[in-house]
């Protein structure tokens, strides 16, 4: 274990660089604050409310794409431009490992980045944080930047195939946009939209997490926590799978540092 | 005892533009190459640019898997038994890729003596040894970001020896050092070789080659067009006014291009 976090870190700071506050500030926590204000600013308009709760919760899980879609999306790719996928390839070490280790820390950094979104918009939108079980927030949060993270692996690992990431990496922020029900009900999507959304990360915690300020029913948190788990791990299983492919493929074909 | 054994070996490259009509170019970068190490030897794979000397030692660390003929690395064949071989070889590359400039030295180490599973208990004095066998002691903790080239290859030496390996491929190794660095490296090289570790080198610096291998083989469009000791080398081929290996590689090579041509022409 201590080894995992080791490598995980090292993993992160190679990736990020020495972190730094401002840094973390700026471009992890401001911009997607300034999108979710917009989000919502357009939310009370169009819909001519004041009651904001529903778009701040759905929009502060969106803050974590900025980490889980293009950071991770973009780390195996990043690994292929350095040169340095040959390293990770041709080492003993379990790729499920390599992948793990790979989302450990930006899932941490997901997890602060929305609740440090979630609490400013809350405050600046006026929501009744006295309503909110902040265990129970906490606990789905959870759930939600494991899937999300699982996601974004995936996602990564298909820079080990493709050199179109930019256009994968911000197709997809934009279906997780539209899909989770973070600014539209899912229930208002036409049906291939709901079924696009039942296979996405963060639909289910989105709605759980709007439950916990509407009142919710323990059955149904439960289902939709078991549901975000399991979205979790089919994501870090085909992974896993990618990475298993990827490598047979260009091993084969003497791909892997080529574009 | 034989460690490397390639028999025939082949790779080609097909690479296919286009959708409406793809059209397919193929290479053959390597074309029924032969031949086997021995424990404790250093090997060297000598060629011009494109000889397929890159291809070769890629196939032998398992990061490319041969078009025809088998490869087999301390009895082991690289594309069916890849796992087993990964633990017991490294490969050290020349050029500025391969770590990650944004860490120290020390955790570049650190990170890849974790991917080759190293007891945690000696990753620390391991790093530190290799530290000191690269003479990088001094700069161990700062940004890679701020290193020379000459540092930076010194550091992927470090990074390829981080798990003692039994066979180390090295791919011109000392592109970028400077004549005290690339000293530095024959050192490590031999030292290897007194240890009975084995070590396939490719260079385009013929003195270098001469200095260190046991054996050399120079290869030409794929072809192995000589194998032999440097020595035994220079006594065949060498003429009165052309002694040198490098006197030696010139001839060898300019004859084998004509050769090609005329094939190439029929």
């Amino acid at each position: 274990m201590k080894s995992f976090l080791k490598m995980s870190y090292l993993d992160f700071k190679g990736h990020l660089g020495p972190f730094q506050v401002e840094e973390f500030i700026t471009l992890d926590t401001m911009y997607p604050f300034l999108s979710l204000v917009f989000y919502c600013l357009l939310a009370s308009f169009a819909f001519q409310t004041n009651d904001l709760t529903k778009w701040v919760i759905g929009n502060s899980y969106l803050l974590c794409t900025n980490v889980c879609i293009f950071s991770l999306g973009s780390s195996f790719y990043g690994e292929r431009c350095y040169g340095r996928i040959r390293s990770i390839i041709c080492s003993p070490i379990s790729k499920l490992q390599i992948i793990l280790q790979k989302g450990f820390f930006p899932c941490l950094v997901c997890m602060l980045t929305t609740t440090l979104g979630f609490l400013a918009g809350g405050l600046l939108f006026r929501l009744p944080f006295h309503k909110i079980n902040f265990g129970m927030y906490f606990l789905i949060l959870l759930f939600a930047m494991m899937g999300a993270c699982s996601l974004g692996l995936f996602l990564g690992t298909i820079g080990l195939l493709t050199d179109q990431m930019h256009l994968i990496l911000n197709t997809m922020s934009f279906i997780i946009l539209i899909f989770t029900g973070s600014n539209f009900p899912v229930t208002q999507l036409p049906i291939c939209g709901r079924i696009i959304s039942q296979i996405l990360p963060l639909t289910r915690s989105i709605e759980a997490a709007k439950m916990i300020f509407t009142g919710y029913d323990g059955n149904r948190l439960f289902e939709l926590l078991v549901g975000e788990f399991i979205v979790g791990i089919v994501y870090l299983l085909l992974a896993r799978v990618m990475v298993y492919y990827a490598e047979q493929k260009a091993i084969k074909k003497g791909t892997l540092e080529l574009f | 005892m034989n460690v490397v054994e390639v028999k025939n070996l082949q790779r080609k490259y097909e690479t296919k533009k286009g959708w409406v009509r793809p059209k397919k170019n193929s290479v053959n970068t390597v074309r029924g190459l032969s031949f086997c190490v021995q424990k404790g030897e250093v090997f060297g794979l000598l060629g011009q640019n494109g000889a397929g000397k890159t291809t070769t030692i890629k196939m032998m660390i398992t990061l490319l898997a041969p078009s025809a003929g088998t490869c087999k690395v301390l009895g082991l064949d690289v594309e069916k038994e890849s796992k087993k071989i990964r633990k017991k070889i490294n490969f050290i590359f020349g050029g500025e890729m391969g770590v990650y400039r944004r860490l120290s030295a020390r955790d570049n180490l650190l990170y890849f003596a974790s991917l080759y599973q190293l007891p945690s208990s000696m990753i620390d004095q391991r790093v530190q040894e290799l530290f000191e066998l690269v003479e990088l002691t001094d700069k161990a903790d700062c940004l890679v970001e701020t290193y020379s080239k000459g540092m930076i290859q010194r550091l992927q030496i470090a990074r390829g020896l981080i798990n003692d390996p039994e066979i180390i491929f090295m791919d011109e190794p000392t592109v970028g050092l400077d004549p005290i660095g690339a000293k530095m490296l024959r050192g490590i090289i031999l030292n290897m070789r007194d240890k009975g570790r084995t070590v396939i080198l490719t260079t385009h610096y013929l003195y270098e080659a001469d200095e260190l291998c046991d054996r050399i083989a120079i290869i030409n469009h794929g072809n192995m067009i000589a194998l032999d000791t440097p020595e035994n080398l220079k006594k065949k081929h060498a003429t009165k006014d052309h002694q040198t290996l490098e006197d030696v590689y010139i001839k060898l090579i300019e004859s084998s291009n004509s050769e090609f041509k005329e094939g190439e022409n029929r």
